[in-house]
């Protein structure tokens, strides 16, 4: 090995010393194609497979995803509509039930009017009853009286 | 060594680039199983170990090392598309396979007592070459003698246009040549750095701990320009496939 030390020292740079350049070619053309052959046969048709595969299932999981989220916004779409229709017949409810406590109320107020003006008529008969009693009261007591006072005004 | 005074701050920061054969002595013939081979090989098992092995339950939800392998074969994938288009994905495996071998070669030259193959221009000059001549006759192919508009740039005045052919062109066929002593260069550089300060840290005894500090920063800086400059000869790749794809602008 010592001569081939010497050698190489003269030339100062392995990578200049041609003699070997036919060597590094033919391993370089054997690797460079091995390398090739390794990655055209068993990586590019393993590493596609898991690539599309990979693809196809994230496509189809968001597939899947925006199916669920279009089932939930129809959910949503009829869960309102039962809302609306809900409030809605709770308003008619509330409405009606306002209207027929309003007759009721009109109703009953009429009646007791009506009771009102009857008793005040009746009262009214009683006070002329009473009053007539009263003046037909004094007439007499004033006839009784009226020769007592006469007899007191005029003795004997 | 016969220089035995000076061997003791002896630093021959080139001698880990030296190719020498690993199950035979003397002469280098074409065939002989190197360390450099040797090194080839292991890249090529971590490859393995790494996209083969790595991927083979094929996870939906990846572990650690199925990631690892995704995140890379992704990135170049979205690198190849983002640069030379749709029709760039048919060289895929190609620029696939480049990008692994020198990513590769580049990592593992940072381990110690391992050998950069990437370091060497005989190999980045052979990667880059093949780039540049398929991707010339790829461009005449598909586009015809309309693939020298890639020279003729006609958006420019055309009083300047046969000026920026005579650039166009020096600069086209230099890409090779660029294209691979950058990788190479940046390797090399890298290792001699290291290793000229492990050679101080050698020498100086108790004073080792500045340089084997060094020796820390620069390896943090190393893994970082191995990873970059895998990027970046695949990233050129790219873009000398779109000129070949789409010479018109």
């Amino acid at each position: 090995m010592a001569s081939g030390v010497e050698k190489e020292a003269t030339v100062g740079m392995p990578q200049l010393d041609f003699s070997n350049f036919d060597n590094q070619a033919f391993w370089l053309a054997v690797f460079l194609v091995a390398v090739f052959i390794v990655v055209r046969i068993l990586v590019m048709p393993r590493m596609e497979a898991t690539l599309t595969n990979r693809r196809k299932i994230i496509e189809e999981d968001i597939q899947e995803a925006e199916e669920f989220r279009d089932k939930a916004l129809e959910i949503e779409k009829n869960l309102n509509l039962e809302l609306d229709s809900a409030r809605e017949k709770a308003n008619e409810i509330l409405r009606s039930t306002k209207d027929q406590i309003k007759d009721n109320t009109m109703e009953a107020l009429s009646d007791i009017n009506e009771k009102i003006d009857e008793m005040v008529q009746e009262s009214n008969n009683n006070i002329d009853d009473i009053k007539k009693k009263a003046s037909k009261d004094i007439k007499d007591l004033s006839k009784k009286l009226a020769p007592e006072i006469v007899k007191v005004i005029l003795p004997a | 060594m016969a220089t035995g005074s000076e061997s003791s701050f002896d630093i021959r920061p080139m001698d880990q680039f030296i190719i020498s054969p690993l199950f035979s002595e003397g002469d280098l013939n074409w065939y002989t199983f190197t360390n450099q081979s040797l090194w080839m090989l292991i890249a090529l098992l971590g490859i393995i170990g790494l996209f083969v092995f790595g991927i083979r339950k094929g996870d939906v939800v990846p572990g650690r090392i199925q990631s690892i392998a995704e995140v890379v074969y992704v990135f170049v994938h979205k690198m190849v598309v983002d640069i030379a288009g749709q029709e760039g994905l048919k060289y895929f495996p190609y620029i696939f396979s480049l990008f692994l071998l020198i990513l590769f070669g580049n990592v593992l030259g940072l381990l110690p007592y391992s050998f950069t193959f990437t370091s060497h221009i005989a190999v980045t000059g052979i990667l880059a070459l093949l780039v540049f001549v398929s991707v010339t006759v790829l461009g005449f192919i598909r586009n015809g003698v309309r693939f020298l508009s890639l020279f003729w740039i006609s958006s420019a005045p055309l009083a300047l246009r046969p000026v920026l052919l005579v650039i166009e062109v020096i600069s086209y066929f230099v890409r090779p040549v660029s294209h691979s002593i950058r990788l190479a260069g940046n390797m090399m550089a890298g290792h001699a750095v290291i290793k000229v300060f492990a050679g101080f840290a050698g020498v100086m005894g108790l004073g080792a701990i500045a340089p084997i500090f060094a020796i820390v920063a620069v390896y943090g800086l190393e893994m970082l320009v191995v990873v970059i400059q895998a990027y970046v000869f695949t990233i050129l790749t790219c873009v000398y496939l779109n000129d070949a794809l789409h010479p018109g602008h």
